[in-house]
């Protein structure tokens, strides 16, 4: 993409948030849609502390395949979490972070890109109907410009990198 | 200890991360100039030191940092720092002298020290320990439990204290010679 196009793009989008904004509706949820590989997801955008661009990870060893290691945030080491690993058993190859926002832990999501952030109404978000192994990693399903993005659940994923440690 | 109270480490730099061992667990630290190879079934442990008449066990820590850590680029392994099993934990002072001792009676081993191989550009440094952080709240365990206590992060790299007492008692160093602790 060239720079014109991705002022283009910018553009568009910016309109396109300008017109949600001034919706007015105070029901929206806002979501942060990204990348990992091929494949769309989305965090409510509270669990969302910061995206970090170009970092280096540091391996550390005795923890499942999916930890990918320490990342060095200001000084504070955050544990990165491989989600294709863990999904898909492929490890991703990406210095970008997702830097999440939970209490008494410091974790980052390792991503290919931020897609976009959007608001929502409630009739965009749907109950998840998938039997497959890698659903109950979802809270729900968001509906992104006709595309069906699935949500990420924190909460189950801590459980399974805590259930994880423990067997180490 | 107090956090204004400095703490007295081994700096051992490989090309992005470090490690630190605390100087209450290191005797003392000399050029590893009498070793003799012996024959062992264990990766890290093969060798013997040569100390004043005495012959310790010798364990290659540096080859250990560099499988388990995928660590790089260290200069030569050259130094060794000794360590005195009389200020190890009981359950580790107990390991060498009812399993370890016993079965390399032969060697006529020093029992009351054991040595450890570090890269020759090893240095020893100050440091508050708030510079130093905790191991995050879901890794802790199995990271403390194996003698990886707390991350040292800097502008240029990552570094870990090790317990040098935890490292041998969780038979880490004694790991099989067939195999690395971590893969690549």
């Amino acid at each position: 993409m060239d720079n014109a196009s991705l002022l283009r793009t910018l553009t568009e989008r910016a309109a396109r948030n300008r017109v949600k904004d001034e919706s007015g509706d105070r029901s929206l949820a806002k979501y942060v849609v990204f990348m990992i590989g091929e494949r769309s997801y989305a965090l409510p955008a509270d669990r969302v502390r910061e995206i970090s661009f170009d970092n280096e990870l540091y391996y550390v060893p005795f923890l499942p395949s999916y930890v990918r290691g320490y990342a060095n945030r200001h000084g504070q080491p955050f544990t990165v979490l491989d989600l294709r690993m863990l999904f898909e058993k492929s490890a991703l190859d990406s210095s970008t972070l997702l830097i999440l926002n939970i209490d008494n832990d410091q974790l980052a999501l390792l991503i290919t890109d931020v897609d976009e952030i959007v608001k929502l109404p409630a009739g965009a978000v749907h109950p998840l109907a998938s039997e497959e192994e890698s659903a109950r990693y979802f809270a729900h399903s968001i509906t992104v410009e006709e595309r069906e993005v699935f949500v990420i659940d924190v909460g189950t994923l801590l459980q399974r990198l805590e259930r994880d440690v423990e067997r180490i | 200890m107090s956090e204004s109270e400095e703490l007295r480490v081994l700096f051992v730099q490989y090309d992005r991360v470090h490690f630190l061992l605390n100087r209450t667990q290191c005797a003392s630290s000399l050029f590893a100039s009498e070793v003799q190879e012996v024959g062992s079934r264990h990766r890290y442990l093969h060798e013997l030191l040569r100390v004043g008449g005495r012959r310790l066990l010798f364990f290659d820590l540096q080859l250990f940092l560099r499988e388990t850590f995928r660590a790089r680029g260290s200069a030569g392994a050259q130094l060794a720092v000794i360590g005195e099993l009389s200020g190890f934990e009981r359950r580790t002072r107990e390991l060498f002298r009812s399993s370890v001792f016993p079965r390399l009676g032969r060697l006529e081993l020093d029992t009351e020290r054991i040595a450890f191989r570090i890269p020759s550009n090893t240095v020893m440094k100050s440091l508050k320990p708030d510079e130093l952080e905790p191991h995050n709240l879901s890794i802790r365990r199995p990271l403390a439990a194996r003698g990886v206590l707390a991350v040292h992060p800097t502008e240029e790299s990552m570094g870990f204290l090790l317990d040098l007492d935890l490292l041998v008692g969780s038979r880490l160093l004694f790991a099989g010679a067939g195999r690395k602790e971590e893969s690549e």
